[in-house]
């Protein structure tokens, strides 16, 4: 490997190891990590294979039954379950910088931003609750199929496309972006992406949208709360609203969900960064995010226009189409409705090519004249230095999920106890988690100075 | 590599270097001062005095170390004891200084609340007027309590009436 990608490697690995650390120390919630204790203990592994349920994971609940059943203790199988999150978070870092392999310096500096790109993503950074590890697995399995669809053809890594997007669905619904992910490689003449396997994939995603649809009689138009402009409808008022013709409110979603990667804004549907810019008081952490993202996404468009009148067969050009393949498929399926987290398997795509948009704008900035250098060198420190702000607030936002969950063990076990009184396994599994809710030691938030806060976006 | 390649490639990666630098000092900070403020609420000395900041993680310590929920704890409070120690149960301190997630804590992890200690705690909340308290002990079963409620004397303090051994 080039010593520059080990340079990228060890620049990376602080960030890296302190959030591996932090996951590691995260307590399990009540919220949710109880409840799916709960229904893999009362459920065969079997039913979460049947798709009659709005969220499908039959992978996922898989893993967490055989942890569950198999670790041989408590202490193994939420150890497991935390691996279950830890591994994929490493993987997609070290996969991205070895997948990006920058062999110059600049190329290097490139690399450094790309990878605080996808650290300090919103669609990166929702995905870190443990034990919900359905995305953050499909997201490395996403950016490793592109890598094999990119190499050589080989019987075996056309199977292995094939099981990396299968396992990818068994986690989430969002695993079903591998398939145009492949299709479209297929199309733009990637070398791994075999008319076979884009065949076989597209068969798959028929029979799999034809199981989810046979199989569930009635589906709610929606399922979760939604943002509309500046405020959030729940289900209930959506479905009043716009339960006759939901599909406009399904664009609109599905765009927010797009926008979300591409700009940073909306959350969940709801413009929160314009709001509170238009009542004149925007904070420092939001137009942080909204410029840094504004900012990249430009130069992706320019780089991939660019590539794309350069040569419409190049990597480059195949990697701005699957880009916008990706992101397109992201929010189709996010059309219900709209969470940071649903960009997810589209940010490793984003930040690959904000590598090679960052790598081509410090190549035109080296040949034009020196006005114009300054002010693009000058552009381009205050980016990286906007995003590498992102990727420290993304460690410190797992740290307050580590709190909150902390907290959860403290505060909510009362109501609890009453709530879940008819349910003897859910207390049991409960009671059975305590100790590891409450011991010492979980990370805790930082305690930084308010100019501090408001700059990363901490509360 | 020219100088502007130079120069451009290090405006870049410095961020991410001084990141990664400001990383490693934090962590480092952090294991050697884990009490710091940066990194922790003030140290509690007494379960009453984590109970009256209501910081739930420092009172729970003490429930971990070992000590009884339902025993009664020393507090001292210029107006909610008049300056003088009394011996309370740490509900009825958590109750008198409106510390709604201390009580959440302390009646999950043991402490009683039976008829005796759920009129109590009305009557005392009642009598500091905490509406938000009388909402959480109502949550948890708490009915209110038929009068008279325990005569409070200002000059002993607000709390006096319910402290331990009182009538």
């Amino acid at each position: 490997m080039p010593r520059w990608t080990w340079a990228v490697l060890l620049v990376t690995a602080p960030f890296l190891a302190i959030l591996c650390t932090v996951l590691w120390q995260t307590p399990f919630p009540v919220t949710e990590a109880v409840a799916l204790f709960e229904d893999v203990t009362r459920a065969p592994v079997s039913q979460f294979f049947f798709p009659e349920t709005a969220y499908y994971r039959p992978l996922f609940h898989a893993s967490l039954s055989t942890l569950w059943h198999y670790a041989g203790s408590l202490e193994a199988a939420l150890a497991g379950v935390r691996l279950l999150h830890i591994i994929p978070v490493v993987t997609l870092l070290i996969l991205f910088v070895v997948h990006v392999r920058p062999t110059t310096l600049l190329e290097a500096a490139a690399a450094t931003l790309a990878v605080a790109v996808l650290a300090g993503s919103r669609g990166f950074r929702d995905n870190l609750e443990i034990p919900l590890s359905y995305t953050i697995v499909g997201m490395p399995l996403a950016l490793f199929a592109w890598v094999l669809a990119n190499r050589e053809p080989r019987a075996w890594r056309s199977a292995l496309i094939v099981l990396l997007t299968l396992a990818a669905i068994g986690f989430k619904e969002q695993g079903l972006v591998l398939i145009p992910l492949v299709v479209t490689a297929w199309w733009m003449g990637a070398p791994g992406a075999t008319r076979g396997t884009a065949a076989a994939l597209a068969v798959l995603a028929v029979v799999y949208v034809a199981a989810r649809v046979a199989v569930r009689e009635s589906w709610a138009p929606f399922e979760q709360a939604i943002g509309l402009g500046f405020i959030e409808l729940e289900p209930d008022q959506a479905e009043a609203r716009f339960g006759g013709f939901p599909y406009l409110v399904y664009a609109y979603t599905a765009a927010a969900t797009i926008g979300n990667v591409l700009f940073s804004e909306p959350t969940r549907g709801i413009f929160r960064i314009v709001n509170d810019t238009v009542q004149g008081h925007p904070e420092i952490w939001e137009m942080i995010h909204l410029l840094s993202s504004a900012a990249v996404t430009a130069l992706v468009v320019w780089w991939g226009v660019r590539s794309w009148r350069a040569d419409r067969t190049s990597l480059e050009t195949r990697l701005f189409v699957v880009t916008i393949v990706v992101l397109l498929a992201s929010g189709a399926l996010s059309f219900n409705y709209s969470r940071d987290r649903l960009g997810g398997m589209a940010v490793p795509f984003y930040a690959l090519s904000a590598f090679f948009a960052i790598r081509a704008a410090a190549g035109r900035a080296l040949t034009a004249r020196r006005p114009q250098f300054v002010l693009a060198a000058a552009g381009l420190a205050l980016l990286a230095a906007a995003w590498q702000s992102r990727a420290i607030s993304t460690i410190e936002i797992a740290r307050i999920f580590s709190a909150r969950n902390s907290s959860e063990w403290l505060l909510l076990l009362p109501d609890r106890r009453v709530e879940f009184a008819e349910r003897p396994v859910y207390l049991d599994i409960m009671q059975s988690m305590i100790a590891q809710g409450t011991a010492p030691g979980p990370a805790r938030p930082t305690h930084y100075p308010r100019i501090v806060k408001r700059t990363l976006g901490l509360p | 590599m020219t100088d502007r390649q130079r120069l451009l490639a290090w405006v870049m990666a410095l961020p991410a270097i001084v990141a990664a630098a400001a990383l490693i000092t934090l962590e480092a900070w952090r294991s050697r001062a884990p009490e710091s403020p940066l990194f922790s609420t003030p140290f509690a000395y007494s379960l009453a005095e984590a109970v009256e900041r209501d910081d739930v993680s420092r009172a729970y310590e003490f429930i971990r170390a070992g000590q009884d929920p339902n025993t009664p704890i020393e507090v001292r409070h210029a107006v909610l004891t008049g300056g003088r120690p009394l011996a309370l149960l740490p509900l009825l301190w958590a109750v008198a200084n409106d510390s709604g997630q201390s009580v959440r804590m302390l009646l999950g992890y043991g402490a009683r609340f039976d008829p005796a200690t759920q009129r109590a705690a009305m009557c005392l909340a009642a009598t500091l007027m905490r509406e938000r308290m009388l909402e959480l002990l109502r949550h948890f079963g708490a009915g209110d309590p038929a009068p008279p409620c325990p005569a409070v004397d200002e000059r002993d303090g607000r709390v006096a009436a319910f402290a331990a051994g009182s009538p």
